[in-house]
């Protein structure tokens, strides 16, 4: 599974809690009330421990974070 | 440092559960103890034993919980601004708030009806201010304080931006006011100011101070980690030094009262300095983190259920098993470890049900 269906599935079963969600990649998942401080905190954690990717700190920010398509455009500096 | 966050929050549940054990705890040993030996209530003879200064030092240590929660809820604003946007936008505060409020609405409901078939019975008007004040269970506080922390944040966040020092200055000057007042009231000094000498705990200005360093923090992530680097030891100093004297001064000015919640300027020192150490050495080990973390995800939905759930049981051991108020270390542990894990139990068995959709609205 590429990184985009493991995020997704991550978001829809653990954040969402629905695994028939469906889930627009360009959804803004800040704004929405899908992500809350302990999410993002959570989804940040989940990345590190899944994709071995280490985000630094100053890089947890909106612009990074707001949707799926988001994420997985800044994780892309990590291929 | 982040991943810290999650372990403070984590910790900082655990605290808010221990301490409200903490506060069953000295209720047995005061106003209960006619149930295990022949005393008349409320009796004092605890006073100077080594359960006293153990149940005094324990509540200086735990004061760091809600400062700690307010400080990452601010920090989310910082993250939710991002770098490109002046401020929070409303449509952000207003999610958050909702996901605040539904889930307070539903527990505030249940321990109603609770209450109400327990004989506490209020007015329409009484409920709304219950609602408003969060008066009906002593943690529910924390919620309107919060929404109107978080009504409040558009307007912070673009002083936190450009004018971050002006705003540090502000709030730091508001919560030293607050506790001032306080200390009026403790040594009963006239002023034509005494109606504001002790704030409500819901009101803003009382608990801003640690909203807004983390709103700051959050937007200044740079300069704070130089600044922490620098400094840590000397908030390792300052974490032992201000919880020695917020415990002395607890000791000193309310003597044998144990239980009624105070926010002391040694307290506030000593909750800043413990949180910048978490956050300060965070390349450090630190025990069980997984758990702790685990924990810390699920602090609202704790946060809401576990005091109600603490008070029922210890009531029903007031009843049925008396025996076990005469051990109040014991009895300490148990409330805790309830008020912990029915929570948790309550929140695993809606996830794996079929209405597991609707989590949020129920645990936040």
């Amino acid at each position: 599974m590429d990184r985009k269906h493991i995020l997704s599935e991550y978001i829809r079963n653990e954040v969402i809690r629905n695994s028939n969600a469906t889930l627009d990649e360009k959804e803004d998942l800040i704004s929405g009330g899908v992500l809350d401080s302990l999410g993002i905190l959570q989804l940040v954690a989940y990345i590190n421990k899944s994709f071995d990717i280490e985000v630094p700190d100053e890089d947890v920010i909106y612009e990074n974070f707001y949707s799926l398509e988001a994420i997985i455009n800044y994780l892309e500096q990590y291929s | 440092m982040l991943k810290r966050l999650l372990y403070l929050n984590g910790v900082a549940i655990l605290a808010v559960v221990v301490n409200h054990a903490r506060v069953w705890g000295v209720i047995s040993m005061i106003f209960w103890a006619d149930r295990y030996k022949p005393v008349s209530v409320p009796d004092y003879s605890h006073v100077g034993t080594i359960t006293y200064y153990g149940l005094l030092v324990l509540e200086g240590i735990l004061q760091f919980a809600i400062p700690t929660f307010l400080f990452v809820s601010g920090f989310f604003i910082a993250i939710a601004t991002g770098r490109d946007k002046s401020t929070i936008p409303w449509k952000v505060v207003l999610t958050r708030i909702k996901f605040l409020v539904i889930p307070y609405l539903v527990w505030f409901f249940i321990i109603s009806v609770v209450l109400f078939l327990d004989g506490y019975r209020y007015t329409f008007t009484g409920y709304i201010k219950l609602i408003l004040t969060g008066y009906l269970q002593g943690p529910f506080y924390f919620v309107p304080l919060l929404v109107q922390l978080y009504l409040l944040s558009p307007l912070l966040v673009p002083l936190a931006k450009t004018n971050w020092k002006l705003l540090l200055t502000i709030v730091t000057i508001l919560q030293i006011l607050t506790q001032v007042l306080l200390y009026f009231e403790i040594f009963q000094v006239n002023t034509p100011f005494a109606q504001f000498h002790v704030l409500p705990l819901w009101f803003f200005p009382t608990r801003i101070f640690w909203f807004v360093l983390g709103i700051i923090v959050g937007l200044h992530l740079k300069l704070f980690k130089i600044f922490l680097e620098r400094t840590r030891w000397v908030f390792v100093v300052l974490t032992f030094i201000s919880l020695y004297f917020s415990i002395l001064e607890r000791e000193l000015i309310f003597k044998d009262d144990l239980v009624i919640p105070l926010a002391t300027t040694a307290g506030s020192l000593y909750a800043l300095s413990f949180i910048f150490v978490v956050l300060g050495f965070s390349n450090f080990y630190l025990p069980i983190t997984n758990k702790v973390e685990w924990i810390g995800s699920k602090s609202f939905g704790i946060y809401l259920t576990h005091a109600t759930i603490q008070e029922y049981v210890s009531r029903t051991i007031y009843h049925i098993a008396p025996w076990l108020l005469a051990y109040p270390v014991v009895f300490i542990i148990f409330i805790f470890v309830i008020g912990l894990c029915i929570p948790i139990i309550l929140m695993g068995l809606m996830q794996r049900s079929p209405i597991r959709r609707y989590y949020r609205y129920a645990f936040g």
